[in-house]
């Protein structure tokens, strides 16, 4: 999904943030657990280093948590097997590089323009706090459509 | 005020009449946040492009108005409860001398005079006389009537004219309260437009510096913070004040109840934003009415010109213009993360303004909370470094935003809070040759070992609000000059925090990190590639032995960063937070483990 080089695809703001809403919502369904999700709502962003009133990339970091770890682990098995199902290509599934190694999957959804990273935080024995299951979904740069009429 | 009229007076309908102001105001207040934390990020979230617009305009000022209205009903409230503390005080005086007076069978006029009867001894078989006795407050009057009283063969004359002058005295003082607070309570009348002007706002001010010079005696029976208090002491002060009585400290001293360690973030926050519509105010009409400029220089005559010095000595000149255009740049901004309320992924929460002042140390002072610090799971002070100044908060408090952002989404179902703390005199900059310093400020440490005691009065006061130094978890966060901020208030002892982070840190006036007040293993360090100030600060020293935090004999945890030079510490890119920004994130949730460590 390199787009160095390439002109960024045009595309309306409304119809990329609700493209990531659906990814996230396959994502979310794919892991079959019952617990809470955080409201964050998808979000469109400049794009690296582009002149951002013309091109923008979208953003929707979300969690799952209250939810026992041993589901978590097997939510973030089912998404190894079926994102690639879905059209996703899995392109890691190991430890992190932080100290408490989290186990981290990331996909590339390409025809959609999207990557996602998910990592699992199994913060049992460490932390008071719950664990989690951190989902980061970006897309490519796009460009907002010319302004006809 | 005769006699009669104070007799009936009931000083408790005044504060009764009081508390309708005080839940007026109260109402207002509400709506105002209710505008600013509900209504207007529900609109930019469901309306779009000119109508959404024209309506956060409308929100805006209909904010002001509420914001006015909860400002100018909380000074009547107060001047309606000094007027009753200053009556009662009156009729306290008169009803005790009437008391006195009746209790020898002394009748009181309806003039406040006193009529005695006959008494002493006979003379010819006749009681001397009874009489009246008129009051005076006149000394040199009441002086004559003591010495005359000797000569009286009544003995009741004596003690008559007593009470006769007490029963005066107390009419003069409750005259005197009706003539001192009758014009003031007229000035709170509000003009009749719908807008809150600039001129509305000055006026509050001149309105609070005539309710204050009224209340005097009022402000007493409240007493003050303690002078030179801890904020622990400032604390137990306020929480030993009545609602009442604390609601009227704040109408009456809004900047020093902003500044106040200790005391609830809510309340700081009320007082300040009444500081900051009414410097707003004040600022922009003096520089709409600023006379313009003479000619500064008419060669061939040398130096400036006599006009030119007389409009700077009038005026305060260019600098003078300087700082009013900065100053309202910075409250602006400040306006602007208001106005930010609500948006963003997660949300930005409420923000509270804990200290705002236009001069501050000399480069104005800013402490920003998003969220409520005292209630927050994980607080987070950031303490920005060189080149930052009011006018320039904007990229600092953009920072903070992110940090909360990014922690937030580490820890949901945990509340977070990320504070912005400026309030010391900072250095032009930490390269040389910038700003036009060869040897630059930064590299004298005596900015910190100034900062350092307020810094840490500051962290203190959180930590009080909060309920002590278990209730939350803390760390602080220093960027550039700020980590040698950190390291001399973290030097003696003295530092309310838990964690310390810092990024591009020039030096921490100590050179192992053991010698920083918090636990061993919980000083986190960065620098990123690109970025040459710890190097310079290694140089002039800023670290003990030159020694800076993200050298390993300094002991530090050393974060790994993915970001570029001395500032990019807290870049995304399309929205995704840097490796950088994510550790910094790590450490403020307290998960200590996903930290990602060079």
């Amino acid at each position: 999904m390199d787009d160095s080089g390439k002109e960024p695809q045009k595309r309306e703001e409304k119809d990329s943030t609700d493209d990531a809403a659906k990814l996230s919502s396959q994502i979310l369904d794919i892991m079959g657990l019952k617990g809470k999700v955080t409201k964050a709502a998808p979000g469109a962003y400049p794009c690296g280093d582009r002149d951002h009133e013309k091109y923008y990339a979208v953003h929707h970091p979300w969690s799952v948590y209250d939810v026992p770890v041993p589901d978590m682990e097997k939510a973030m098995k089912r998404l190894k097997e079926e994102l690639p199902q879905r059209g996703w290509k899995v392109t890691g599934y190991g430890p992190d590089s932080s100290r408490a190694k989290s186990l981290q999957l990331g996909a590339e959804f390409s025809e959609k323009k999207f990557k996602v990273v998910i990592t699992l935080q199994d913060r049992r024995g460490r932390s008071k706090d719950p664990s989690i299951l951190e989902v980061d979904l970006g897309s490519a740069c796009f460009q907002y459509p010319d302004k006809s009429s | 005020m005769d006699y009669k009229t104070l007799k009936s007076l009931k000083p408790s309908e005044f504060e009764d009449a009081a508390d309708g102001y005080r839940a007026t105001s109260d109402m207002a207040s509400a709506a105002k946040d209710r505008i600013e934390n509900l209504v207007a990020p529900g609109m930019r979230t469901s309306l779009e492009g000119k109508t959404q617009e024209a309506a956060l305009q409308q929100l805006k000022a209909l904010s002001q108005n509420f914001h006015y209205t909860q400002t100018e009903c909380g000074l009547i409230a107060t001047s309606l409860n000094a007027l009753a503390h200053d009556l009662a005080s009156a009729k306290r005086k008169l009803d005790s001398a009437v008391a006195d007076a009746q209790a020898e069978k002394f009748t009181v006029n309806p003039d406040g005079s006193v009529t005695y009867p006959a008494a002493g001894e006979k003379t010819d078989g006749k009681l001397p006389e009874g009489g009246t006795a008129k009051g005076t407050t006149d000394d040199a009057a009441a002086d004559v009537y003591r010495q005359s009283a000797n000569f009286n063969p009544n003995p009741n004359f004596g003690r008559a004219q007593e009470y006769a002058n007490r029963i005066a005295a107390a009419l003069q003082e409750a005259t005197e309260a009706d003539g001192e607070w009758a014009p003031k309570l007229r000035a709170l009348k509000a003009d009749d437009d719908l807008t809150v002007s600039h001129r509305d706002w000055a006026d509050v001010q001149s309105d609070t510096r005539g309710v204050n010079k009224g209340a005097k005696e009022y402000l007493e029976t409240l007493g003050g913070p303690p002078k030179d208090g801890t904020p622990q002491d400032n604390a137990k002060w306020w929480k030993s004040l009545t609602e009442e009585e604390r609601a009227d400290y704040v109408a009456l001293r809004p900047a020093s109840v902003g500044v106040l360690d200790g005391l609830p973030a809510d309340v700081r926050d009320e007082a300040n934003r009444t500081v900051l519509a009414e410097k707003r105010a004040q600022f922009h009409l003096e520089l709409n009415s600023f006379p313009p400029m003479p000619m500064k220089y008419q060669p061939p005559t040398s130096g400036t010109t006599r006009e030119y010095r007389e409009w700077v000595e009038r005026t305060g000149g260019e600098d003078r213009l300087e700082f009013l255009r900065n100053s309202i740049k910075g409250m602006d901004t400040i306006q602007d993360r208001f106005d930010r309320t609500g948006q963003g992924p997660d949300g930005l929460p409420r923000a509270y303004l804990l200290g705002f002042d236009p001069k501050g140390a000399g480069d104005g002072r800013v402490i920003i909370a998003n969220g409520n610090p005292d209630t927050a799971d994980h607080t987070a002070v950031y303490v920005p470094g060189t080149g930052t100044d009011l006018a320039e908060i904007g990229g600092d408090l953009k920072r903070s935003d992110d940090l909360w952002a990014t922690t937030s989404s580490k820890v949901p179902g945990r509340e977070v809070s990320t504070i912005t703390w400026l309030d010391y005199d900072v250095p032009r900059s930490a390269k040389p040759v910038v700003e036009g310093d060869l040897i630059p400020e930064a590299s004298n440490p005596k900015w910190a070992i100034r900062a350092a005691s307020p810094f840490s009065e500051f962290m203190s006061g959180v930590q009080e609000a909060q309920g002590g130094p278990q209730a939350s978890h803390t760390t602080v966060v220093g960027h550039s000059y700020g980590s040698t901020v950190i390291g001399e208030a973290s030097k003696h002892g003295d530092l309310a925090s838990d964690d310390i982070v810092v990024a591009g840190s020039p030096g921490m006036q100590t050179k192992h990190a053991d010698n920083l007040d918090v636990e061993n293993g919980h000083v986190w360090a960065m620098k990123a590639e690109g970025d040459a100030v710890p190097t310079l600060g290694s140089l002039v020293g800023l670290g003990e032995d030159s020694t800076v935090p993200t050298d390993p004999e300094f002991g530090a945890n050393v974060m790994k960063t993915d970001t570029d030079g001395h500032s990019g510490y807290w870049d995304s890119d399309s929205g995704r937070p840097s490796l950088s920004l994510k550790n910094q994130a790590a450490v403020i949730a307290g998960k200590y483990d996903e930290v990602v460590l060079k």
